[in-house]
């Protein structure tokens, strides 16, 4: 494989895992932005590892999901007095103030970040990391889970009234979405060698954010399809030269008009169409 | 013993007390309504039982103290709910919604209570795809209906059931009520349509600015008309809120 095209799949697995992680968030009514978040704790863990620890890649990756998992949840209890977009305001701010601490920090290399991270990660690793994530997303959001897990989203007294717990449902999105964050962080910065504050702010925010709204929010598969798409675009735009960014946007603009449910949303439509008439039959699919 | 008992349940909202010291039973095979007017406190009433609305007193099902419990383990406790407003899950299929009102119980016992909300609502069988939001309301309201019956609660809680509906959709909508109050279950049914809910009910409360200012049978309380003028101070039902729309 031609190695741009190659680089560009690997980006596109790492942007699909943390589109994941928001796109879980969202799907449990607890619209986080919190994963980017997380990414540059992974990506920081990776680096220290590295470099000041001293220590092999797993355990900086160890230490990055143990950090994950118990304050993953702590930063998605806000969700219980505020939602809908000031909740993702809330975890902005977490992305933020982590943005600015290791910017401040000596020992975080302050705004030049870390140089030196062994590159480590390649294709194989990405698509492993995916296809575990994709079996998480999957497992979260089928069954009897799923169902909960949508119905927090849309009406969590409802949710609550049919026995969810939903609290509890959302802290464990929390940590999964934070330990899948991680992970995406730690892989980007064995890819690109080196962390710096800029590369976890606000535009990673927004691109994470387009990828989940074009693909379709809703379903993790959603959240892949927009990765896929904004991290290759352009690359597949480069012939247009200086109109790539132009096109660039007017494509972003045609998505979201026309398919206000995403491109996901698209493949939804179908398989609800041919889904099961006869009532036995749909009984039977539960 | 009563499967649903309320003792001086109160419910605040900032300075303002929407419910005042209100006491219901109501036993398996009994329908006991509340009817009053728009801000009567009908709803904050069904959603304080629930655990939906911060509330003082006591509140007790099959025999446990509830109140101060979490809602979700009050719905384990056999509480079905269904929300003014209908509160479907419109994105899901009328299965999933289904399903979701057995989060509760047994997978194994789905189909075998599927079916039995088939039967209740022959009309979300043919519907089990659909997404709920394509459902007409009087559907909405009765895929909302059978939910709550998914767990088989021993207390089922409406709130505002007839809102929005046809005359003759929550006709057939009260009737099944009744039949599933016949089945077994306490129905508690909070509802401003005091017509239908004296066809249907054992028991009704009236309530005004948050408190039961009279109960009785639908016999001893007469008519919606009357209801009106003697307690609400108007010459007709409708002037009320309370007849049928």
């Amino acid at each position: 494989m031609d190695g741009e095209w190659s680089a560009t799949l690997l980006l596109c697995g790492i942007y699909s895992l943390v589109a994941i992680a928001t796109q879980l968030g969202i799907i449990c009514g607890a619209f986080s932005l919190a994963p980017i978040g997380w990414m540059s704790v992974g990506a920081y863990a990776a680096a220290l590892a590295a470099t000041k620890w001293q220590v092999g890649g797993a355990t900086g990756l160890a230490i990055g999901v143990l950090v994950a998992v118990v304050f993953g949840p702590l930063v998605m209890l806000p969700v219980r007095r505020i939602s809908g977009l000031y909740f993702a305001l809330v975890s902005l701010a977490f992305v933020l103030v982590i943005q600015s601490v290791v910017s401040h920090m000596d020992y975080t290399g302050r705004a030049l970040g870390i140089f030196g991270v062994p590159l480590l990660t390649n294709l194989w690793h990405v698509g492993i990391a995916l296809v575990l994530v994709c079996g998480v997303a999957a497992f979260m959001t089928g069954g009897w889970r799923g169902r909960a897990l949508r119905a927090a989203g849309q009406d969590p007294k409802v949710a609550y009234s049919m026995g969810v717990n939903v609290a509890n449902l959302q802290l464990v999105v929390g940590a999964i979405s934070a330990v899948i964050g991680v992970v995406a962080g730690f892989l980007y910065a064995h890819y690109v060698g080196y962390v710096d504050p800029t590369q976890y702010g606000f535009a990673m925010v927004v691109q994470v954010i387009t990828m989940v709204i074009i693909g379709g929010r809703g379903h993790w598969m959603g959240a892949i399809i927009g990765a896929f798409l904004i991290t290759s675009l352009p690359l597949i735009l480069r012939p247009l030269a200086e109109w790539r960014d132009v096109v660039n946007g007017a494509l972003l603009i045609v998505v979201a008009v026309l398919l206000p449910a995403g491109i996901f949303g698209v493949f939804g439509l179908f398989r609800r169409r041919a889904g099961p008439v006869d009532p036995a039959e749909a009984k039977a699919g539960h | 013993m009563s499967d649903l008992i309320v003792r001086d349940l109160s419910v605040h909202y900032g300075g303002i007390r929407a419910v005042r010291g209100v006491n219901l039973e109501a036993r398996k095979g009994q329908v006991v309504a509340i009817v009053g007017p728009n801000g009567a406190g009908k709803s904050s009433t069904a959603r304080a039982i629930m655990g939906l609305e911060p509330a003082t007193g006591a509140v007790s099902i099959s025999g446990r103290e509830v109140l101060g419990h979490p809602t979700s383990m009050r719905a384990s406790l056999g509480v079905g709910f269904v929300p003014e407003g209908r509160g479907v899950f419109g994105p899901l299929s009328v299965r999933e919604n289904l399903l979701l009102g057995g989060y509760c119980i047994d997978s194994k016992l789905h189909t075998k209570r599927l079916d039995v909300i088939c039967e209740l609502f022959p009309v979300l069988g043919r519907r089990f795809e659909q997404h709920a939001s394509s459902l007409s309301g009087g559907e909405q309201q009765m895929l909302a209906v059978g939910r709550a019956l998914m767990s088989d609660p021993a207390v089922l809680i409406c709130d505002e059931p007839s809102m929005g509906l046809a005359p003759a959709v929550s006709k057939t909508l009260f009737a099944t009520l009744r039949t599933i109050a016949d089945r077994g279950a306490a129905v508690l049914l909070g509802d401003q349509n005091a017509g239908r809910v004296f066809a249907v009910a054992d028991e009704v409360c009236v309530m005004r600015l948050g408190s039961i200012i009279a109960r009785g049978t639908p016999r001893s309380l007469g008519s919606p008309d009357e209801l009106a003028s003697h307690y609400f101070g108007t010459d007709s039902g409708s002037s009320a809120g309370l007849a049928d729309t």
